[in-house]
């Protein structure tokens, strides 16, 4: 299957290749009576090795249309295509194999295991990945290697934001998906975090999707998709990426 | 995927923080397992044991007790279609004297072939040799009673058969089929192999020593069909044919007392190997199923995460069943130990209470086998909805936000008035327990459980003591009691009464007779006593002594409508002894007693029944010091006729013996139990409550409350969950102590229900107890839990 083959990202000249194409997807949630449509007929296309963030209030469909992407959740209606695979077809297993190869998910809250070590919490993920880099690598690149036997609890939220990232970046995933990462963070610790994901996409060539509200970090990705009220209203390029370091968080 | 998954190590370490928990639950399992095992194992031990013995001694499928029949007398019932084999044989009571015995002690002889050859309740000879020559003097004892007087091949025993003193020589020891289980036969319920003498002499010699040249007594023989009815009817058909040679008793192999004994014993046993253990492997799955429940609930965002990062449906499955199977495995595994020990610890007992020979604790795999899966079943069961919930959690869904926890009012909170008065602890409380509904229930049904098992226990115990009473002091005031061969007349009283030491004499006559009324029939004893009865008074279950009219007979309720009579009718009575002719006899009153098939009637009508004028066959006897001299028990047991002289003080004591022994260690063991399954499923209520409150917790401390005060809330919910058990448990015990004594209440008597407040004050209190000791685990645990770090980490 097309999806599980992990093919290596091939470098085009020119215009970058989709790498997953949202096509007219809505979700509707069902509350018993009332129907609560989150998202509403939503096109989008991520490409190969782009910085994408996707700004828009709280309740405006952010998260659910990451769930969409990272085959999370399935849409009421429309297409999401993985390369030549749609994955609406998908099943529950190969949705599975999905977002164990592909996908790095990187949370608001962390999700960090809580009686697993840092390394350990890496390890969870890199037990099922193909190609894995070693856990103490990942550890490595987000600047922990130090704190590799350490618990969640005894780890400030910015660590444990970076020990998740490392966890979405052992697998080698094609795709970083990041529901509001600095969410939970302070502007320092939270800049960091974004310093880290910007070097990931420029030095790695990880496709990252970034959630936020701080329309800030639109300064530093390749492009900006803007929704509300479930709809993108607003898809922009920027020419000039700005790194994050120099923005004024 | 490369060697074991890191997040194993997770549920290592959760079972680690959680070990006393799982350690108790475990505890509990083993307990179950073991018991399964133990109980079981020994089960098969005895039964394997008993069925080989039957078969290789060849225990007989009938017998029949009969004056005298000739050789000749067989051959014509050998033909009925029904009868395999047939084997005559000689018993006689014998009168053994010993030195290490004050009184003679009544005994049987039985014959065996001079030249061994296989026979009918054969015997298995243990030491010494059969017959030797063709001396007369010679016995082999029963296994037992040489022990019990340390009699061994080349000793000699004094004996009175038929009247004539005789010198025998021990020369072996054996064991019996027939004698497994070792009753006197001068009665009683316990086994006292020490007053309970079988001696087996030649055929020829036993015969001529009673008058018996080439006849037998008893018949033993083999049917072809073994199911009760057409034995019975088998039987019916010997009997009448038989008639002619007097036969006085007939008996299927399965009615021997010894039988009888084993197979309630084995069957007690098998009933207790299924409810204890299901009892304790119910409770453990219950808890699991709580306690993984919670586990699910509260790691929503891990088991979301982990499907994010990949992590297959089944895998999520395999995790949460791995909690059943590590406790399941763990608690079989020790179960196992536990069962082997209690098997050997049982086996031993039984060693000494059963005459079986080769009773040894075997190896069961397959035992083993089904038992490590019963134990992993109900714990993989307990887990199994909570690893089904986990695996079917949508992992978008189970991301978000945890919903707010079962919000809801409970019912209280709907009554304005009444809940404004509950102060804020108790509204924790009552939440806590209504929002909890299956896990409130399991903690009270356990409790409730392990509560009615304790008062059952206790007071079958109590029943045994009031039978007991009122068997030895309200219904028997004799000192002694004379048994004799043949009925005597007044002769003997007014001898005996003027003996020294002796203050009263009351003579009895008991009579084996069949009673009939239309086609209802039924073998009973029938006691004859005398006017104005003071040594020997039954009485109904009120406690009133019966009055016995001048004709007629008083029933037992269950005779009564076992024959479908009530006072006014009247029976056909047929006694087995003198006459033996066929007499009507009305029936004058029915009454409630503890001896479920007793007749009784004046002795001067019984006596006229059997064709006498005034007859007896035991003697009462009130003496000036209960505990008889030595001299006066030799006077007594040297006149003729006396076969058998019996004190009611040794023979209570040694009830009392046996009940001390038996139920002292079995009401411990079972007070254990019902405390561990009580402190295992209440610890861990707490304990799964105490989890889900972990943040609630944390803010009262925060708020400075001492570990005491927020201990105070979870021992207000256990403690008010388990009152309610223990409350309904008492009720519980009540309701179970009738229904057993319904399943218990034979034919030969029925159990009381008696019910002690000291039992249902004593199982409270030991409840009570072990809720207590729980409270305290839970108050230091509640003292030791990191609060702070309750803030730190999102779960
Ligand atoms: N499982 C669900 N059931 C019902 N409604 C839902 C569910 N998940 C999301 N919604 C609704 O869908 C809408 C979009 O939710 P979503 O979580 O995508 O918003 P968001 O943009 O991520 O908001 P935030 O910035 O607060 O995280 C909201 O109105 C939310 O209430
Ligand atoms: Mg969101």
């Amino acid at each position: 299957m097309a999806i599980e083959g992990g093919e290596r990202r091939t470098h085009v000249e020119g215009q970058p290749q989709p790498l997953l194409t949202v096509r007219s997807v809505s979700k509707i949630y069902r509350m018993g009576e009332v129907e609560v449509p989150a998202l509403r007929e939503v096109d989008l296309e991520i490409r190969e090795g782009e910085f994408l963030v996707i700004l828009g209030p709280s309740g405006s469909g952010k998260s659910t249309l990451l769930n969409m992407i990272g085959g999370m959740d399935r849409p009421s209606s429309g297409q999401v295509l993985f390369g030549e695979q749609d994955l609406t077809r998908a099943s529950d297993r190969q949705l599975t194999l999905f977002r164990r190869h592909q996908i790095g998910f990187v949370f608001q809250f962390f999700n960090l295991v809580p009686t697993l070590t840092a390394l350990e919490n890496v390890q969870v993920a890199t037990d099922l990945a193909r190609e894995p880099l070693p856990a103490r690598e990942a550890l490595r690149i987000v600047g922990l290697e130090d704190r590799a036997d350490h618990f969640p609890s005894q780890l400030s939220g910015g660590q444990q934001q970076r020990v998740a990232i490392a966890r979405a970046l052992s697998a080698n995933p094609r795709l970083l998906l990041c529901d509001e990462p600095t969410g939970n963070l302070d502007t320092t610790t939270g800049a960091q975090v974004m310093e880290l994901l910007e070097q990931l996409n420029r030095e790695r060539g990880k496709t990252v999707v970034v959630i936020t509200h701080n329309a800030l970090v639109s300064r530093m990705g390749d492009r900006t998709a803007e929704i509300r009220d479930g709809r993108i209203v607003r898809l922009e390029i920027q020419p000039h990426r700005e790194p994050a370091r120099s923005l004024p968080w | 995927m490369r060697g074991p998954p890191t997040i194993l190590r997770s549920l290592l370490r959760e079972i680690r923080q959680r070990l006393g928990a799982i350690l108790l639950l475990g505890a509990l399992g083993a307990v179950g397992s073991g018991l399964l095992i133990g109980m079981l194992a020994v089960f098969y031990d005895l039964d394997a044991s008993r069925a080989r013995f039957y078969r290789e001694q060849r225990l007989a499928d009938f017998s029949l007790s009969l004056k005298r029949a000739p050789q000749s007398a067989l051959e014509p019932v050998l033909r009925h279609p029904g009868v395999r084999h047939l084997e005559g044989r000689v018993r006689i009571e014998a009168r053994v004297d010993l030195p290490d015995s004050p009184e003679p002690i009544t005994s049987t002889a039985l014959s065996l072939p001079r030249v061994r050859r296989p026979v009918l309740n054969d015997i298995l000879l243990v030491s010494g040799t059969w017959f030797e020559g063709s001396r007369e003097d010679q016995t082999i004892l029963n296994d037992a009673f040489a022990r019990a007087h340390d009699l061994r091949p080349g000793d000699h025993l004094e004996a009175l058969i038929m009247g004539r003193q005789q010198r025998l020589l021990v020369v072996g020891t054996a064991l019996a089929p027939e004698f497994v289980y070792v009753l006197p036969p001068a009665g009683g319920i316990v086994p006292d192999p020490a007053r309970t003498g079988v001696l087996y002499l030649p055929l020829d010699t036993l015969q001529d020593w009673s008058g018996l040249n080439g006849a037998f007594n008893e018949i033993l023989g083999l049917a072809w069909d073994l199911r009760p009815g057409p034995l019975r009817s088998t039987l019916r058909d010997l009997e009448r044919e038989l008639d002619p040679y007097g036969v006085t008793l007939s008996l299927t192999g399965e009615e021997l007392p010894s039988v009888q004994f084993l197979d309630n014993e084995l069957h007690e046993l098998q009933t207790s190997a299924t409810i204890l253990p299901a009892l304790c492997l119910g409770v453990v799955g219950l808890v699991l199923h709580i306690v993984t429940g919670r586990m699910v609930t509260q790691q929503r965002t891990t088991i979301g995460t982990l499907r994010a990062l990949g992590y297959t449906r089944s895998f999520i499955v395999r995790h949460y069943l791995g909690y059943g199977l590590v406790v399941g495995l763990g608690s079989a595994l020790a179960g196992m130990a536990l069962g082997l020990w209690i098997q050997s610890a049982m086996i031993r007992m039984y060693q000494d209470y059963f005459e079986l020979p080769d009773l040894r604790a075997d190896l069961y795999p397959g035992l083993l086998a089904v038992a490590l899966g019963v134990g992993v079943l109900f714990a993989v069961a307990g887990t199994v909805q909570a690893a089904l919930r986990a695996s079917r959690m949508n992992p978008a869904e189970a991301m978000r936000p945890p919903a707010p926890e079962k919000g809801g009012r409970i019912l209280l909170e709907r009554l304005p008035g009444l809940w404004d008065l509950v102060p804020f602890w108790g509204k924790l409380v009552a939440r806590s327990i209504f929002r909890n509904p299956f896990r409130s229930m399991v903690c009270v049904l356990t409790t409730l459980a392990a509560t009615a098992l304790l008062v059952e226990s206790l007071c079958m115990v109590a029943a045994l003591h009031v039978m007991i009473d009122h068997e030895f002091r309200h219904t028997s005031h004799q000192d002694l009691t004379l048994s004799l061969r043949e009925p005597v007349g007044r002769e003997l009283l007014s001898e005996l009464g003027a003996l020294p030491g002796i203050m009263a004499v009351e003579p009895q006559l008991v009579v084996s007779a069949d009673l009939s009324r239309g086609a209802r029939e039924k073998r009973t004893g029938l006691t004859g006593l005398v006017e104005g009865n003071r040594l020997s008074t039954p009485l109904d279950q009120q406690g009133l002594p019966l009055r016995i009219p001048e004709e007629g007979l008083v029933l037992a309720r269950k005779l009564a409508e076992i024959l479908d009579v009530g006072p006014g009718d009247t029976l056909l009575l047929r006694p087995l002894t003198g006459t033996r002719q066929t007499r009507r006899a009305p029936v004058v009153a029915v009454v409630d007693t503890y001896m479920g098939l007793g007749a009784w009637c004046r002795l001067e009508y019984l006596s006229r029944l059997i064709g006498e004028e005034w007859a007896a066959n035991s003697v009462l006897l009130d003496l000036a010091n209960p505990r008889p001299e030595r001299a006066l028990l030799e006077e007594l047991s040297r006149r003729p006729g006396v076969v058998g002289v019996e004190q009611r003080v040794r023979a209570l004591e040694k009830i009392q013996q046996l009940m001390d022994q038996n139920f002292g260690t079995s009401l411990l063991i079972l007070i254990l139990f019902s405390g561990l399954l009580a402190f295992g499923s209440v610890l861990n209520t707490a304990m799964v409550s105490l989890e889900e409150r972990r943040r609630e917790v944390g803010t009262l401390r925060v708020l400075g409350y001492s570990p005491a005060r927020v201990a105070l809330v979870f021992a207000a919910e256990i403690g008010l969950l388990s009152a309610v058990g223990i409350g309904l448990g008492l009720w519980g015990g009540i309701g179970l102590v009738h229904l057993v004594v319904q399943a218990y209440s034979r034919e030969l008597f029925r159990l009381p229900a008696v019910i002690p407040p000291e039992a249902l004050f004593q199982s409270a209190a030991v409840m009570l107890l072990f809720v207590a000791l729980a409270q305290v685990v839970v108050w230091r645990l509640v003292a030791r839990l990191p609060w702070l770090e309750v803030f730190k980490v999102r779960e």
